[in-house]
C-alpha cells in the first residue's frame, strides 16, 4: 500500500523511492523489504517497470502504477478507512 | 557523467559489488523470489549511489563501510517477514487466508446427507430404546409360573392350575378354575 501510494503521482526509480520511504520513521522500511515488494508488484502487474539503457553501468529501472494497481490502491484505501473507523468506534466505546 | 550508476569503479570495488550481488542472487533463487533481476539491479544501484556519496574514487574500504550499513544478503531470504508485509497491505478480500465460496449444489448435498444421517440415527436410537424397554419390562412383569401337574387332564384329574409366583394360597371363596368340557368317549 505504501509503495502504491508512493507511485501514485507518477513514474519514479528505485533509489529515489527508497530515499523517500526511508524518511518515514514509523514504517522503518529497508531495502530488503522494499525491493522484494517491487518484484511482487511487478509480478502481480500492479506496477510496471522499464529500464533506461546506459552506455556504462547498470540500467536504471523506472516504476509506474498500472490501471490494476490504481484499482488495488483504491480498494486498499477503502479498507484502510474501514479499519480506522472500526478502531475509532472501539476506542469510543471503551473510553 | 555525474550519475554514479553510469560509471565503473576500480576493479577491486567492482569485484566486491559483483560478489555481494552474487550472494543476493543466490539467496533469491534459493527462495524462489519473483523477479530477482529487479532486486539485484536495485541493490546494485543503491551500492553505487552510496559509494559515490562517500568518495569520487571509492576503494574497497569504502565498499566495506557501505555494505556494512546495508541489509546482508541473508535478509532477502526472510520470507516470513515478506509475507507479513504483504498480508499487511492486503484487504481481506484477497488475503492469503481467503475463504472460498462453496457451490450451492455441494451445500444442498451436504445438507441432505446430514438430514438423512440424523433421521437414521434417531430411528436407530428409538428402535434400541423400544427393544430394551420391552426386554426388561417383560422379564419384570411376567413372574415365573409353577405348573402343578403335567398329567393330561381327565375326569378325575383336572387340568393344571397355573399359580403365579407369590400366590401360593388360593382363596377358598375363589371360584374353581374353569375346566374345559370333556367329550365322553363313545
Amino acid at each position: 500500500m505504501v509503495l502504491l501510494h508512493a507511485l501514485r503521482h507518477g513514474e519514479t526509480y528505485g533509489y529515489e523511492l527508497l530515499q523517500r520511504l526511508s524518511k518515514l520513521e514509523c514504517l522503518s522500511l529497508r531495502e530488503s523489504t522494499i525491493y522484494p515488494l517491487f518484484g511482487r508488484l511487478v509480478e502481480s502487474e500492479h506496477i510496471s517497470v522499464r529500464s533506461a539503457p546506459s552506455n556504462s553501468g547498470p540500467p536504471r529501472r523506472y516504476y509506474r502504477l498500472t490501471k490494476l494497481g490504481e484499482l488495488r490502491l483504491r480498494a486498499m484505501d477503502e479498507y484502510w478507512r474501514e479499519v480506522i473507523k472500526s478502531i475509532d468506534q472501539l476506542k469510543e466505546n471503551i473510553l | 557523467v555525474n550519475d554514479p550508476t553510469r560509471r565503473t569503479f576500480s576493479p577491486a570495488v567492482e569485484g566486491g559489488i559483483a560478489l555481494h550481488l552474487a550472494d543476493i542472487r543466490r539467496v533469491l533463487h534459493a527462495h524462489g523470489m519473483a523477479h530477482p533481476e529487479i532486486i539485484v539491479g536495485e541493490v546494485d544501484e543503491l551500492v553505487r549511489m552510496r559509494l559515490a556519496a562517500i568518495s569520487d574514487q571509492p576503494d574497497i574500504d569504502a565498499l566495506r563501510v557501505v555494505l556494512a550499513e546495508m541489509d546482508p544478503p541473508s535478509a532477502y531470504a526472510d520470507r516470513p517477514m515478506a509475507a507479513r508485509t504483504e498480508s499487511r497491505i492486503q484487504p481481506p478480500s484477497q488475503s492469503a487466508g481467503q475463504k472460498e465460496k462453496r457451490p450451492l449444489w455441494i451445500s444442498i448435498t451436504i445438507g441432505v446427507g446430514v438430514a438423512v444421517l440424523a433421521l437414521w440415527a434417531i430411528n436407530l436410537t428409538f428402535t434400541l430404546v423400544v427393544f430394551a424397554l420391552s426386554h426388561f419390562t417383560s422379564e419384570e412383569e411376567a413372574p415365573p409360573v409353577r405348573i402343578t401337574s403335567i398329567n393330561p387332564p381327565t375326569k378325575t384329574n383336572p387340568p393344571p392350575v397355573i399359580i403365579p409366583e407369590g400366590a401360593d394360597k388360593v382363596r377358598e371363596e375363589d371360584p374353581p378354575p374353569v375346566r374345559s368340557p370333556v367329550q365322553p368317549a363313545k
